[in-house]
């Protein structure tokens, strides 16, 4: 069954008001210049946005290895968002754009074989765009609930039930 | 073929190469114990050796993928036969900086199709079929003949391989298109279909001309990136992770899907990456081998309409 946030926050608690809804867990790669601190300022700023998504700083977007995100599908997560500064304001200054064309590929493959593309995403934020990420945030949430828990990559499903 | 063998003598007599990596035909043990003739890639470095050098429908082999791996590297000059699909894997070894062009001496020979097959069928080379990249190279050459770029090679021979053409298989396996159309949960149960028949032998790996790494990713085990028992989850992650360091290089030899025993549609994978390539970056690998790889360049202006 799939629901938008708004429909699963209110249903489905139990018989202790306690809330059983699935909530979607999604890895988020951050690149320590400019989307880590616009993570920081979105907090320092009072920002509020989901809290479905686990950080993880990288000294670059092109540090990150197309591995990683097979990976964090592989050990469990709903959705992987990777984050790293606009182009042509890179820390390094082209880290950035070796890791668009990265990004563009493994994300077609993924979705050719089969993995649903509203499960990866990428963004560009800076350091000053607070706003920016907690809206990028909360689109991922919710495109990630749309696509419904990761049933993994061994599960075989029926294509009929979808 | 009499041209090829005098002039393979010649270089081996004159010093000219200490070793020619050619198709040749050997005995073979198969299933049932007894010996049969087959076609297959050959290792000559006297010259009384050459008669046993073949050009035929059974050279479907790309023998590229010797030059890489450590036996060879001791030989100081190296001649290898090459087909013109194959020659574009040196190209883009040549660009990765693996191979030295100077230390190899190139035989480019034509070619309008090859024949794929089990063992038992290719010995009489008759009853195969004509493998993928055969039919896509023949669409894309006039007369369906590929020829070697003369000024590419150190010797190009412009001679076909003997016997019949092999006729095109029946369409079992889906292609890119048919693929691209269908829901994305079929998708993924046609390719978990295929990927859990895979034993991890890891044969496409060992054949391809491209995966050089002395350490895989694949066999790390701390951290272990991929899972290595050959159950679903790893042999998926294997596949894409394999697909995924070929983008930008794979040449579309098929090797990978000729040995594997299971029988994996893998250069699916390969060709869909080759056409995604292809439309995003204009790229197409193996053509120059003084122009960076995909990955190691950009523009400014590439495609970000997916990032938010």
């Amino acid at each position: 069954m799939k629901k938008t946030l708004d429909q699963a926050n209110i249903s489905l608690k139990d018989q202790h008001g306690k809330d059983t809804a699935w909530k979607p867990s999604i890895v988020a790669f951050l690149c320590n210049w400019c989307s880590y601190a616009g993570a920081d300022l979105a907090g320092t700023s009072r920002l509020k946005y989901n809290p479905n998504i686990r950080l993880i700083r990288v000294p670059c977007s092109g540090k990150v290895d197309p591995l990683f995100i097979l990976r964090a599908f592989a050990d469990g997560a709903d959705g992987v968002l990777v984050s790293g500064c606009h182009p042509g304001d890179c820390h390094y200054a082209t880290g950035n754009y070796f890791a668009r064309r990265k990004f563009a590929l493994i994300k077609r493959l993924l979705e050719f074989c089969g993995i649903d593309a509203r499960r990866i995403h990428f963004s560009w934020v800076s350091a000053a765009e607070g706003g920016k990420w907690s809206r990028v945030v909360n689109e991922v949430v919710e495109a990630v609930h749309q696509a419904g828990p990761f049933p993994g990559f061994d599960v075989m499903q029926d294509p009929e039930k979808g | 073929m009499e041209k090829l063998n005098t002039h393979v003598k010649e270089l081996l007599k004159n010093g000219i190469v200490d070793l020619i990596i050619a198709y040749g035909q050997r005995e073979i043990p198969i299933a049932n114990g007894s010996m049969v003739t087959s076609v297959g890639p050959i290792f000559i470095t006297r010259e009384s050796e050459v008669g046993q050098l073949v050009w035929n429908r059974g050279c479907v082999h790309n023998l590229v993928t010797y030059l890489t791996k450590k036996d060879y590297k001791r030989y100081e000059r190296i001649g290898i036969v090459v087909k013109p699909c194959d020659f574009k894997a040196i190209n883009v070894l040549r660009q990765e900086h693996q191979i030295d062009r100077q230390r190899l001496f190139i035989i480019g020979l034509s070619c309008n199709g090859t024949l794929s097959g089990t063992i038992d069928e290719t010995m009489g080379l008759g009853t195969g079929h004509m493998p993928r990249k055969c039919i896509d190279c023949r669409a894309a050459h006039e007369g369906a003949i590929a020829r070697c770029v003369p000024e590419d090679v150190d010797l190009a021979i412009d001679e076909l391989p003997e016997g019949e053409l092999p006729a095109e298989p029946k369409g079992e396996m889906p292609g890119i298109e048919e693929l691209e159309k269908i829901s994305i949960d079929e998708r993924r149960a046609f390719w978990q279909g295929q990927f859990q028949k895979c034993l991890r032998c890891y044969a496409c790996r060992s054949v391809c001309p491209l995966c050089y790494c002395e350490q895989c990713v694949c066999d790390m085990s701390q951290p272990q990136w991929v899972d290595r028992s050959p159950h679903l989850k790893g042999n998926f992650l294997f596949h894409i992770v394999r697909a995924f360091h070929l983008t930008g290089r794979c040449v579309n030899c098929g090797e990978c899907e000729r040995v594997c025993p299971m029988g994996l549609p893998l250069t699916l994978l390969n060709q869909k990456m080759i056409k995604d390539v292809k439309e995003l970056y204009d790229y197409e690998s193996g053509n120059d081998p003084e122009q960076a790889p995909l990955m190691s360049q950009f523009k400014v202006d590439d495609d970000e309409s997916f990032i938010k």
